[in-house]
């Protein structure tokens, strides 16, 4: 199969579960459609060989990297007001939001390395040692950002205890 | 929280799909022409990605620019063959401008900076160069597309001096490469001989800068054309300055008070007309890419910042109507009448201000304040051993906020104002 129908098969096969994990880096529909079209031409800019089965995961981690490149680069004032608003004014009357904006607005308070750490252990199943390969960090700063994240989260989510986020274990947790 | 919170992320992921699915979805026919240019872009050793068919893109001795650390030597710059390119497609000794076979509606603009528009016989310009992509309809810019720039000096319309560039990759500031790129770029000019080479150094006179871009365009029906950034006044002299020109004050000179930084005040409007010793410009580019106009920048150019970063020494946040409401200092050079900013030591900042107070010590960094009047200065402190904090830069200040008391945003480390 050709590179183009490869592309168009899996943009339109698999386009709207990569909108769905990238949402989850955004917190923004359009945000995460242009990151996932970014990263879809990126992937399909460079690739020659026909590795078609892994074919998403190298536009996941393009989604990624474009998503935590782009963060460092083109932060605005309008991305601030997520770290100081509350549950209630980052809900909005969003759709998306409105299904889970304990969730939302917990995730809008993280860091981007902390996000993108948080979405790869509980969405994406991956390791602590994976996450770190993803992000080309320590397995230490991994944990280090798991352990901010759930220190953010654990007032917004009325988490009881340290267990909730794991930052220690070596397994999936599922 | 852990299950709940597991499955919250999965059903805002089902939503946002479902969402995307109700949508257009995915433009699919010009994500594979994007990726298909890319493809040609990159196969022909560029990656603007806005050519829909690069043809020869020839650089000739002139056009390429050297990377700041590259240890080969800088080699002379010489006239491109004139057998290499179409006539008037490359800028050469004896070009008239007018004669440039120039794209009338180019997707990208290039754009330049000057340091200095007054430089002795022999010296370097330096200059920011951007070239952008032009929105919409927009398109991609890559860095490589600052390696095919090629320069020269005009008098009277005729090309008498050309330029060989070097650009600081460390520099480049691209909208995540698609929209524009930005390089400090440092031109050594030489002056056309009498066989059309180039020899140096250029002399004393006046002049105007181009730059050109040489390639075959959507819309230029496969010829090749030029784009054209230019002009830019500068002059070369061997007499020494009788005065001290007129410019903005030094970044070490500037002075941050509660009041604003330097002649930056907060609540004062931001300068509706340009003058020589403004300390920002309006960038209109700077945002190209996103729903912003533009953004208020620095005239200083990107410099090492905190954190190991290359940014601008200090960023203006702009209210809608125009007034500054915040100001964000990320480089060393301004400082208090104290001496205190970015790169002081905490023990520093608390020998010089015994009263600040801790006002938020939260994520990677405290933010110690100063409040007078109906202004706050905050400084944030590396307080943590987070992962991004070099041994240098812990316990010392790495940004300095002057803002409006009544806020309670007193840190932001991490983040910042790029857009708007």
């Amino acid at each position: 199969m050709a590179w183009d129908q490869q592309m168009e098969r899996l943009a339109r096969e698999r386009g709207s579960a990569l909108v769905g994990y990238a949402y989850l880096l955004t917190g923004e529909l359009t945000a995460a459609q242009d990151l996932v079209q970014e990263a879809l031409i990126q992937t399909f800019s460079r690739r020659r060989r026909d590795d078609v089965e892994f074919l998403e995961a190298y536009v996941r981690r393009a989604i990624l990297n474009t998503y935590l490149n782009a963060r460092r680069r083109r932060q605005r004032w309008g991305d601030v007001v997520h770290l100081v608003a509350d549950a209630d004014a980052t809900a909005g009357p969003d759709a998306i939001v409105a299904v889970r904006a304990d969730v939302h607005a917990a995730l809008a308070r993280l860091t981007p390395r902390e996000r993108a750490c948080v979405v790869l252990r509980h969405f994406e199943d991956l390791t602590v040692r994976d996450i770190a390969a993803h992000l080309d960090v320590s397995e230490g700063a991994v944990k280090r950002y798991l352990s901010d994240a759930r220190r953010r989260l654990a007032p917004m989510l009325g988490a009881p205890d340290a267990a909730d986020i794991d930052v220690n274990t070596e397994g999936a947790r599922r | 929280m852990s299950e709940d919170f597991e499955s919250g992320l999965r059903d805002l992921s089902t939503r946002a799909a479902q969402a995307h699915d109700a949508g257009a979805g995915l433009p699919l026919t010009a994500m594979v022409g994007r990726a298909r240019r890319n493809r040609r872009a990159r196969a022909a050793g560029v990656s603007l990605a806005t050519v829909a068919a690069v043809v020869g893109v020839t650089l000739g001795g002139v056009a390429a620019m050297e990377r700041l650390g590259d240890p080969a030597p800088v080699p002379p710059a010489v006239t491109p063959s004139p057998t290499a390119e179409p006539a008037g497609t490359v800028l050469t000794c004896g070009l008239a401008i007018a004669d440039l076979a120039v794209f009338d509606d180019a997707p990208v603009t290039i754009e330049a900076l000057l340091d200095d528009a007054v430089v002795a016989p022999g010296e370097p310009l330096t200059t920011r160069v951007t070239v952008a992509a032009v929105h919409p309809p927009g398109g991609d810019v890559g860095e490589d597309s600052l390696t095919l720039l090629t320069f020269a000096a005009v008098q009277d319309g005729v090309v008498v001096g050309l330029g060989l560039g070097t650009v600081n990759p460390g520099s480049t500031q691209g909208l995540s490469g698609r929209s524009g790129v930005t390089a400090l770029s440092t031109i050594d000019l030489a002056t056309c001989g009498e066989d059309g080479e180039a020899v140096s150094p250029l002399d004393v006179g006046g002049y105007q800068l181009y730059a050109g871009l040489t390639a075959s365009f959507a819309g230029s029906g496969g010829e090749q054309r030029m784009l054209l950034g230019g002009p830019w006044p500068f002059t070369i002299t061997d007499q020494p300055p009788t005065e001290e020109p007129a410019g903005p004050p030094a970044l070490e000179d500037l002075v941050i008070s509660t009041d604003g930084l330097g002649p930056l005040r907060l609540g004062d409007p931001v300068p509706t007309a340009p003058g020589l010793t403004d300390i920002i410009r309006w960038d209109d580019q700077a945002c190209a890419g996103t729903d912003m106009p533009g953004r208020w920048v620095p005239v200083y150019g990107q410099v090492p910042v905190s954190g190991g970063y290359t940014w601008y020494p200090f960023s203006v946040g702009v209210s809608a109507d125009g007034a500054i409401v915040r100001l964000e200092v990320d480089a060393t050079g301004p400082h208090t009448a104290e001496g205190i900013g970015v790169g002081s030591s905490l023990d520093e900042l608390r020998a010089a201000y015994p009263d600040a107070e801790l006002l938020v010590g939260e994520y990677s960094t405290d933010a110690w304040g100063l409040r007078s009047g109906g202004a706050v200065i905050s400084f944030e402190v590396a307080a943590r051993d987070d992962v991004e904090w070099s041994p240098e830069e812990l316990d010392h200040v790495v940004r300095v906020h002057v803002l409006p008391a009544d806020t309670t945003w007193f840190s932001n480390w991490g983040w910042g104002e790029l857009c708007g």
